[in-house]
């Protein structure tokens, strides 16, 4: 896949934020993802990065989506960069060419139809009931499903929802 | 009595409500009125703020706007919420360009974000707002006999300039909280990993294995208990021990948040959410009434 010169110029401000990396590899060592599961390594993401490869092949792999987003790395690397915000500026870019695991389609379609996360479930709600807890208030549905639709969110999750067809 | 709005999120009421209970018997205790306002999800730091930064913090500003109207400081126990909450918060006192963004959406559903108010961390705000010593003179019934593993998390520290909670390699308020209550902290292997969360969505079994790390360091130090002050984490320990038999052999470790201990160790009684815990806690409670 090739990347469009607007993503193009995301990648360009990706660089400039990795460009002091010099692959130390101490966002590795602490990374707990990596530690069980070798494939995630963000010293080699930051390389690909460093690299310049535009091919949008690191987007293309699901193993930015390992990323557990602990900002262990963040808060460890010498040169400071914020390793973990890259890599969610990277889950940004992959939604953009359809990359993305079906767990956030899932989650993102959840926020569109309820405005949270968590199934209101029956059992869910027999234990509130046993708990006596109060009823939450709802939030207005139409201003979510509104702020949802402005700032393109539909229209993204409807791509991703077409591709996976 | 001081009000804050309360925002519970999505995990405290519908994965683990017993939780919410502890909050909502322990905080008016301490003279904290909690309002609950028409709040949706934070949103999520992982999920949301993947797909789309601008929509994270256009959403997550709904959610600030609704407290800045009613002129209240926001509340919360969900260390996710937090995470979101503040950075969005932060990020748009700071960035006027971000700002001008976001309230140029937000007009779409007649609201405005000011940067009028603050986001506490139920944990943080026991800790600076009502003090050590204030919750010391409140235990009845003090958590002697027990060794607990206190686990922090990611996103009550973390990104760490935002946060400003505690020092994310060495914190320390969280193993006062529980020495205030009469208990005992260990010091254990593993003590600042992550729960795994954050990975479930992608590769369920690599989150496990993530989790189980911690179960292994906290026994390995004979703890008790492991304690968390995050409803994430709490799943990723509790539900999350049996789930790992898949990988693991058996462990059954009870896992507490830091408000169910607040209010036994305050003389309330917390028993139908304890049979609610996945991993059973009564030998725990034993030892304290032992």
């Amino acid at each position: 896949m090739t990347l469009t010169t607007e993503l193009k110029e995301e990648f360009k401000d990706l660089y400039d934020k990795v460009k002091l990396c010099y692959q130390c590899g101490t966002c590795a060592g602490g990374c707990p993802v990596f530690k069980q599961y070798s494939s995630f390594n963000p010293r080699r993401v930051m390389e690909k990065l460093l690299a310049g490869d535009i091919s949008a092949e690191i987007f293309d792999e699901q193993q930015i989506w390992y990323c557990t987003g602990c900002y262990t790395c963040s808060t460890r690397c010498p040169q400071g960069i914020d390793i973990c915000h890259v890599i969610n500026d990277m889950k940004n870019i992959a939604v953009k060419i359809k990359n993305a695991p079906p767990g956030i389609i899932t989650e993102m379609t959840a926020i569109l139809e309820t405005g949270i996360t968590a199934a209101k479930s029956t059992s869910a709600l027999r234990k509130r009931d046993k708990l006596e807890l109060p009823e939450i208030p709802p939030p207005d549905m139409t201003e979510i499903q509104k702020l949802m639709e402005v700032t393109g969110v539909i229209a993204k999750l409807n791509a991703l929802k077409e591709d996976a067809k | 009595m001081s009000k804050y709005a309360f925002f519970v999120g999505c995990t405290i009421p519908y994965r683990v409500p017993f939780i919410e209970t502890s909050l909502r018997k322990t905080l008016p205790i301490f003279d904290v009125e909690l309002v609950d306002l028409p709040f949706a999800c934070c949103p999520d730091p992982g999920g949301v703020q993947a797909f789309d930064s601008v929509a994270w913090h256009t959403l997550g500003a709904r959610n600030l706007c609704l407290a800045e109207e009613e002129g209240l400081d926001i509340l919360t126990a969900c260390s996710g919420c937090f995470e979101s909450l503040k950075i969005i918060n932060t990020h748009l006192k700071n960035d006027p360009d971000l700002k001008s963004k976001v309230n140029e959406h937000l007009k779409d559903v007649d609201r405005e974000f000011k940067g009028t108010i603050k986001i506490n961390h139920f944990a943080e705000f026991l800790y600076t707002e009502i003090g050590i010593d204030k919750i010391a003179q409140k235990v009845t019934n003090p958590l002697s006999g027990i060794k607990i593993a206190s686990h922090n998390g990611c996103h009550f520290l973390k990104p760490t300039d935002i946060m400003q909670v505690d020092n994310p390699e060495l914190p320390q308020k969280l193993d006062h909280l529980l020495e205030a209550l009469g208990a005992e902290t260990v010091p254990y292997l593993n003590k600042l990993a992550c729960c795994g969360a954050g990975t479930r969505t992608t590769d369920m079994d690599a989150a496990l294995k993530i989790a189980h790390e911690k179960i292994v360091g906290a026994e390995l130090a004979n703890a008790d208990a492991l304690v968390t002050v995050c409803p994430t984490c709490y799943v990723s320990y509790d539900i999350g021990q049996r789930l790992m038999t898949k990988h693991f052999e058996k462990t059954t470790l009870p896992v507490f948040f830091y408000a169910e201990l607040l209010g036994l160790a305050i003389g309330l009684d917390f028993s139908a959410g304890f049979k609610m815990h996945t991993i059973k806690v009564q030998e725990v409670l034993d030892k304290l009434t032992a």
